[in-house]
């Protein structure tokens, strides 16, 4: 599918800024166009630069070594027996880390493009603060806001997870409950008619389920990742790693569902739910063939004791791409046109 | 080196055989075979009067006592009554206060510009900017330290200290140098981004404006 190259994008921009993957989203001439690049970058000797060359990798040359930034990142580093660097952590970005704000600041220069106008309006995404950790979100978000601001846009922050229920929930009045399921963290929110009830994220994700599994079979944690993505079906896992994969998958959606209910308790005074309320799920991590039927299996085990009254669990149209356009969705609506 | 640890239970207790005589609470420590070798001590063990234990004795460090000098106790805490709170001030009665504190500076700068006229060879020696900024500038400074030192201006939010970036971010993260790498396009179809767009405004719009449909 392809876009008229010649018709003139519309004003506003939506920034999804994961731990994998950094997407954007513009609307065009009746389409949405995503731009995506792999979170992550190798750095390597100068003397790397002509292998590099022979294979056709783009390099950014930075003092006395080259970085390599994307999916080449990770292609080269398997080729060199290494692992690539992440600039973001556990969902965000590692303060003082000089090195990986500079490459950020590369992806996201690349991603976004030029601005349609000065100062267009660009949302980008941050996660809530961790409910089961002392992080905050402060650092994170002054970065890309300077990031982002020096693209030459006007940068709002947005919650992810409030970013899924924009995209999602239009045909429901923007009322659901959202689960990010992302590669260092999952982003929780619930909304009443575009009002957020509640917002959290949990320390956990893709990765702490890599890692799990590959301490369980004595694995590495790039190869159980690598055969994560290549994908397997959750209903029926094949083999010791599935099955591992399979038990940590059901151990963070449990744990994502008790911690949503614990937080809804905390709020249930305050906030009424009219009516039952979709659950709509995204996220690279919830990618895997009949995550759906799983979650809905471990969920129905819950459901007595789960304060909500949920009306359907659904998967997003395009979870890779669902945050994006949430937050297309509001930059859009900053403007009239 | 292990041995019995021998301890008196009973009021007194005896082991002829051995020359041991005990009170309750003392302590003795014999070779490992004496429970053997002496009839009394097993008859005493057998009674409950003493508990016999094979130990290794070891050195224990005691801490000091602590002194008991009344010359050493800590003097009692003497508790500061508590300032009276500073009722919040509203905003005009702040331009009030530093009106008037401004006028009694003026006053007493003309005072003590009419007393130099007297014997200055010309006013403008007298009265200089300096003297006038500086005394207009300690007069609204009193005031407002005497209102931040107490509570805040009615209905206002109180004021936090510290910048407004509580971290360092450095600038300049994005170059101009033009940097080409893959990145992955994918187009879809937009389906109701704009009636989404359109439905989420209306949203907005209404919580900001407060009306209902």
């Amino acid at each position: 599918m392809s876009t008229d190259k010649n018709a003139k994008p519309n004003r506003g921009t939506g920034l999804d800024l994961g731990t994998m993957n950094i997407v954007s989203a513009r609307s065009k001439a009746g389409k949405v166009e995503f731009s995506r690049v792999r979170d992550a970058f190798l750095d390597l000797d100068v003397g790397a630069k002509k292998m590099l060359k022979l294979s056709g990798v783009s390099y950014v040359e930075r003092g006395e070594s080259i970085v390599v930034i994307g999916d080449a990142a990770m292609e080269m580093a398997n080729v060199f027996g290494r692992e690539a660097r992440r600039p973001l952590s556990r969902g965000l970005v590692a303060a003082g880390e000089l090195e990986a704000l500079e490459v950020l600041g590369v992806m996201v220069k690349n991603v976004l493009g030029p601005p349609v106008e000065p100062n267009e309006v660009c949302y980008f995404c941050i996660p809530a603060a961790p409910v089961d950790e002392d992080r905050d979100v402060v650092y994170h978000r002054g970065v890309f806001e300077r990031i982002v601001t020096e693209c030459g846009y006007k940068a709002i922050a947005s919650n992810e997870a409030m970013a899924i229920i924009y995209s999602e929930t239009a045909n429901d009045g923007f009322s659901g409950l959202a689960i990010s399921f992302g590669s260092g963290m999952c982003n929780v929110a619930l909304a009443v008619n575009g009002i957020e009830g509640f917002a959290f994220s949990v320390a956990r994700g893709g990765d702490w389920i890599d890692e799990g599994a590959a301490r369980a079979v004595g694995s590495t944690r790039s190869r159980i990742c690598a055969l994560k993505e290549k994908g397997f079906d959750l209903m029926a896992p094949v083999g010791r790693e599935q099955e591992a994969l399979a038990l940590y998958y059901k151990a963070l959606i449990e744990y994502c569902l008790e911690s949503t209910a614990r937080e809804f308790l905390r709020i249930k005074d305050k906030f009424s739910l009219p009516k039952a309320i979709p659950f709509v799920v995204s996220g690279g991590t919830s990618l895997p063939t009949n995550f759906i039927p799983f979650l809905t299996s471990v969920f129905d085990r819950m459901k007595k004791k789960f304060p909500l009254d949920v009306s359907e669990v659904r998967h997003a149209s395009d979870p890779m791409n669902a945050v994006a356009r949430g937050l297309l969705i509001q930059a859009l609506q900053e403007y009239d046109d | 080196m292990t041995e019995l640890r021998i301890e008196c239970l009973a009021l007194r207790a005896d082991a002829p055989d051995l020359g041991l005589a005990l009170r309750r609470g003392e302590v003795a420590w014999l070779p490992l075979g004496s429970l053997d070798t002496s009839a009394c001590l097993r008859a005493l063990k057998n009674m409950g009067a003493v508990s016999v234990v094979s130990a290794q004795r070891c050195a224990t460090m005691r801490n000091p006592a602590p002194p008991a000098s009344r010359l050493t106790r800590k003097p009692p805490i003497k508790r500061i009554p508590a300032a009276a709170p500073v009722a919040p001030l509203a905003p005009q009665d702040i331009d009030a206060r530093i009106q008037q504190a401004v006028d009694g500076a003026v006053d007493r700068l003309a005072e003590r510009l009419f007393a130099a006229l007297g014997n200055a060879p010309s006013p403008k020696a007298a009265l200089d900017e300096e003297a006038i900024s500086r005394a207009v500038s300690s007069a609204v400074s009193s005031v407002l330290a005497q209102q931040g030192a107490g509570g805040t201006v009615a209905g206002s939010t109180p004021r936090v200290a510290g910048p407004a970036d509580p971290v360092y971010i450095p600038t300049g993260i994005v170059s101009d140098t033009p940097v080409d790498f893959q990145v992955a396009a994918q187009a879809a179809d937009a389906g109701d981004l704009a009636g989404a767009a359109s439905a989420l405004r209306k949203t907005r719009t209404r919580k900001t404006t407060g009306t209902t449909e």
